[in-house]
């Protein structure tokens, strides 16, 4: 029985001592080395890192802020009601929570002055990684510890709603498989995975194609790039189009308040934009989808206003300013970011910003 | 139901590099190890086998037995049935077995023998050569001024058919042969062909190694724990660290040779005789690795194959399990050298031929193995004629000369697998259209294709889009996607739709791109017109880095120091050493090579 004991001792050392010599270098080489260089993300975080407190308004979110918030028409807009602000669009495409509470934490380090207009786009925790993310650096770079527990609240606790055992038991079998996904990347971001190579191929100035592109910043150099599809939708997706925003009209998807995850996260956004002495404003973006958020304001959730109505907002829907049934083009942006300074304006106080 | 409406692309292997192998490994081990009968444990590690090869077509098993239960047919992905190919064949060579041995005579041996070759190879054959098969068809009917009627077949190759079904073919050849008494235990003989370390890319274990090992009782003592981690830790190196890194020289090399000087040529032939082996031989190292730690023992796959003297002595030391299965079972059963010296020649071109079109369902696999053969008879035929004095100044140039020849004969193996296409739309049918290597949009008819949602191939893999390709973006989604790096934004801010998901396109062997190759071949001699470098000088620095360390260890300086290291600083270096390979290897895992044979 000893014996087993001092064997059972000696093996567990054995992996503690792994273990200890694995995460010390992980440790020594994070000290030493710079981070993850990520396509599009660096790109616009190198530019704000310089010139963070040029701007007064932010825009965070995904391809629907970075592709349809135009700055210059929300200036503008803003400007004709008497407010002169710097606008800078960090929407990034794919961008979810909690990729974008990490990001945005990063960009208020940069700043030394309170910024004032935070907007931020409307969206649950994406537990399942993008097929063209997975395996990349976009998918590791922001897996720090609280976005793990993010994932992981997101993956096992859904709602305060009472479930059968055996459904819940299908629920976490279900989120096992893109969790340990995630858990994969944080393990990887924390052993610097791809940094070696990274500068090992910057060594050898191996031939590959340039993924930083500073026309990611866009023409003014605001953060906003139009859509890709920047022409009308053809015969073919006009009519999948209509075909499906038929469907959603005839039958309308319930409200959604949220899972606890995904509020707390933007609980947490709003407290970020507080302390960095700004007002947020949460945007649902106008999509065509089986999804209703649906959110008031209050207890921690700042103001929402949401654009995901086509009844409500039609010429958001129309076929000649989409490009799809999740984002518009770029006349669609147009519309958009109108609108949205139109719901903003009334909340804002009549001296700020 | 029929299959096709399964609409999902084909599931993915797990990776023995990826850590979610790490999890599953460590519940088949300590149960493993847990159980207390040895049949216990062999059923243990048949099921898990079997879930681990099946979840390679299924994706979530529980997702899977939902949508089956559902009726969601068309959430199932292609090819969800192929497990039951393992299964049939298992079954069929059982029962094989018992009729060869129960056989009163030598012509009711044969015909037992001769159904399991036949259905064994029939099943290998249309799932991997029926693609090829049907396009030289086409290719000679177009050729006599005919147009084929036909309809081509979706098929599919099945994760490591080639591999299991050698495996199992050395059971009933061994037992036909008298080598081996017929399997009694259904269970012993089900492991030996789907047993999860080998059963999707080898080493191609032979009945008459594994069988007996799993009629005795496997014992925790008997294992060399250090060993085997070292092992698999090499076998990690090599295949994340050496292999996946050496990929990215020779993919943007091969993405446009054309582009290049013929020092980035040799660069890229030498990065890719690198890839080749790190990927396939730290393959196997894991794969015996992780064997041993269960207890069991697999065959040795590589034995240094890069320091052979001539190829002869190259093909014993290089991927040994299939050169072996082929000597004893293709070149032996066609009479090997008991004959003539042009008959024992054409056995080797025979089964060299055989060999390269076991990599792999195109001419260029064909003529890979040819060369292979021509090189086996020409220095058979050297040693035989050379004197004893050109054999003695030969012996310094032989290990250079087999080395630079065997890289060489890479370049069809590569280029031939850089196919480049789009899925296009011909007459209702899903169709491959070679993509032009200007960018510009592929032609059906002489009129631009009808293109699917970006679908680019290749190499065998697909990247699929989600919105219509234009002809704009094709060249930056070319290059993207033979580096693998389709997720990247396409440069110039050019609005190139992005390219989700590689996928495994199994369809067929893609054929080989015979352009490449001659713009390869040029580029290498100085005929080449390109200008730029794939990478500096300091390339070569590495490469001679990493022969001294790979030289090192055939010498033997590496192979036993850490044996002597006490326990705890082993433990610690271990952790340090894989600290320092997780931090080299690149963050995108590259599928092995041979995963796709």
């Amino acid at each position: 029985m000893r014996a087993f004991f001092v064997r059972a001792f000696r093996t567990l050392l054995g992996i503690a001592l792994f273990f200890a010599g694995y995460g010390l270098t992980c440790l020594g080489i994070r000290h030493f080395l710079p981070t993850d260089r990520v396509p599009i993300v660096s790109v616009k975080m190198d530019y704000w890192s310089q010139h963070a407190d040029d701007f007064d308004v932010a825009f965070f979110g995904s391809s629907r802020t970075f592709r349809q918030i135009v700055p210059e028409i929300f200036e503008k807009d803003l400007a004709a009601a008497g407010m002169k602000v710097k606008v800078f669009n960090l929407g990034i495409d794919g961008m979810r929570p909690p990729e974008d509470t990490f990001y945005m934490e990063q960009a208020f380090s940069y700043r030394k002055t309170p910024i004032k207009i935070v907007i931020v786009e409307c969206n649950p925790i994406r537990l399942v990684t993008r097929d063209e993310d997975k395996g990349t650096v976009r998918s590791v770079y922001w897996h720090d510890w609280p976005r793990l527990v993010s994932i992981f609240h997101k993956a096992f606790f859904f709602d305060n709603k009472k479930r059968k055992l055996g459904d819940r038991i299908r629920k976490v079998w279900f989120a096992w498989g893109p969790f340990q996904e995630h858990l994969e990347y944080w393990l990887w971001n924390n052993a610097n995975a791809g940094r070696g190579h990274d500068a090992l191929f910057k060594l050898l100035n191996v031939d590959q194609l340039p993924p930083f592109s500073k026309s990611d910043l866009g023409r003014r150099v605001d953060g906003y790039k139009p859509p890709a599809d920047v022409e009308l939708m053809d015969e073919q997706k006009t009519k999948f189009y209509n075909a499906k925003k038929a469907e959603v009209l005839a039958k309308p998807p319930k409200p959604d308040p949220g899972d606890l995850a995904s509020l707390a996260e933007i609980r947490k956004k709003n407290r970020l934009v507080e302390k960095a002495g700004g007002k947020m404003f949460l945007v649902v973006p106008p999509v065509l989808s089986e999804n209703n958020i649906a959110l008031t304001e209050g207890n921690g959730i700042p103001p929402v206003f949401d654009f995901s109505d086509q009844q409500k907002y039609p010429e958001l829907f129309d076929p000649l300013h989409r490009s799809d049934t999740g984002h518009t083009n770029y006349a669609g942006a147009v519309i958009y970011t109108h609108l949205i300074v139109q719901k903003m304006l009334p909340l804002l106080k009549p001296n700020s910003p | 139901m029929s299959v096709t409406l399964a609409s999902l692309p084909p599931a993915q292997p797990v990776l023995f590099v990826e850590l979610r192998f790490a999890w599953i490994f460590a519940v088949i081990f300590l149960v493993n190890w847990a159980l207390r009968w040895n049949t216990a444990r062999k059923v243990w590690l048949l099921i898990c086998s079997h879930v681990f090869y099946t979840c390679f077509f299924v994706g979530d098993p529980l997702e899977f037995v939902d949508n089956i239960t559902h009726g969601r047919w068309d959430q199932l992905h292609q090819g969800w049935w192929f497990p039951a190919l393992l299964w049939f064949s298992t079954v069929m060579d059982y029962f094989v077995g018992i009729g060869i041995e129960a056989a009163k005579t030598d012509r009711g041996r044969r015909a037992w023998v001769a159904t399991s070759l036949a259905v064994n190879l029939g099943v290998l054959g249309f799932f991997k050569y029926y693609g090829f098969f049907d396009e030289n068809v086409r290719a000679v009917f177009s050729w006599l001024g005919m147009s084929p009627t036909w309809e081509p077949l979706k098929v599919f190759l099945p994760w490591g058919i080639s591999f299991y079904t050698f495996q199992s073919l050395s059971y009933s050849l061994e037992v036909y042969r008298k080598h081996l008494p017929a399997e009694r235990s259904f269970l012993n003989l089900a492991l030996f062909i789907a047993f999860f370390p080998q059963v999707i890319a080898g080493p191609i274990v032979r009945a008459m190694t594994f069988l007996p090992q799993l009629a005795k009782r496997v014992e925790w003592s008997k294992v060399d724990v250090r060993g085997c981690l070292v092992m698999f830790f090499m076998g990690f190196v090599k295949k994340s660290c050496i292999s996946d890194n050496l990929a990215g020289v020779a993919d943007a090399f091969y993405a446009a040779p054309q582009d290049y000087n013929g020092f980035s040529g040799w660069m890229a032939v030498l990065a890719y005789t690198g890839q080749v082996y790190c990927d396939f031989s730290g393959y196997s190292d894991m794969a015996i690795a992780v064997s041993r730690l269960l207890g069991y023992d697999l065959c040795q796959n590589f034995s240094f194959p890069y320091f052979s003297a001539s190829i002869t002595d190259f093909w014993r030391r290089w991927h040994m399990s299939l050169s072996s299965w082929l000597r004893d079972y293709v070149y032996i059963s066609f009479g090997g050298n008991r004959g003539s010296k042009i008959f024992t020649y054409r056995n080797l071109m025979i089964t060299m031929l055989l060999g390269g079109l076991w990599h792999g369902a195109s001419w260029a696999f064909v003529l890979w193995g040819g060369l292979q053969g021509g090189a086996l008879i020409l220095h058979r035929e050297w040693t035989l004629r050379a004197g004893p004095r050109a054999l003695s100044v030969m012996k310094w140039f032989a290990v250079p000369i087999t080395f630079l020849f065997f890289a060489l004969t890479l370049v069809p193996f590569r280029a031939g697998d850089t196919y480049m296409g789009v899925m296009g739309r011909d007459n209702g049918n899903d169709v491959l259209l070679p993509l032009p290597a200007d960018g510009s949009k592929p032609l059906r008819d002489g009129k631009p294709a009808e293109i699917l949602p970006l679908r680019i191939v290749n190499n065998g893999f697909l990247a699929e889009g989600k919105d219509p390709a234009d002809a704009a973006p094709m060249a930056d989604m070319r290059r993207n996607v033979l580096t693998g790096s389709w997720h990247k934004a396409p440069p110039n801010g050019s609005s190139a739709p992005d390219a989700v998901g590689a996928q495994p396109l199994l369809a067929r062997r893609l054929t080989g791109s015979w352009g490449t190759m001659s713009t390869v071949l040029a580029t290498l001699v100085g005929l080449g017109h390109g200008t730029h470098s794939v990478c500096s000088n300091w390339m070569l620095l590495v490469l001679g880095g990493l022969l001294l360390f790979h030289w090192l260890n055939y010498r033997q300086v590496l192979s036993t120091w850490w044996r002597r290291m006490p326990e705890w600083s082993f433990a610690m270096l271990l952790g340090i050493g894989f600290a320092i390979a997780v931090f080299m290897k690149p963050v995108v895992f590259k599928p092995f090579i041979y995963f796709q044979f």
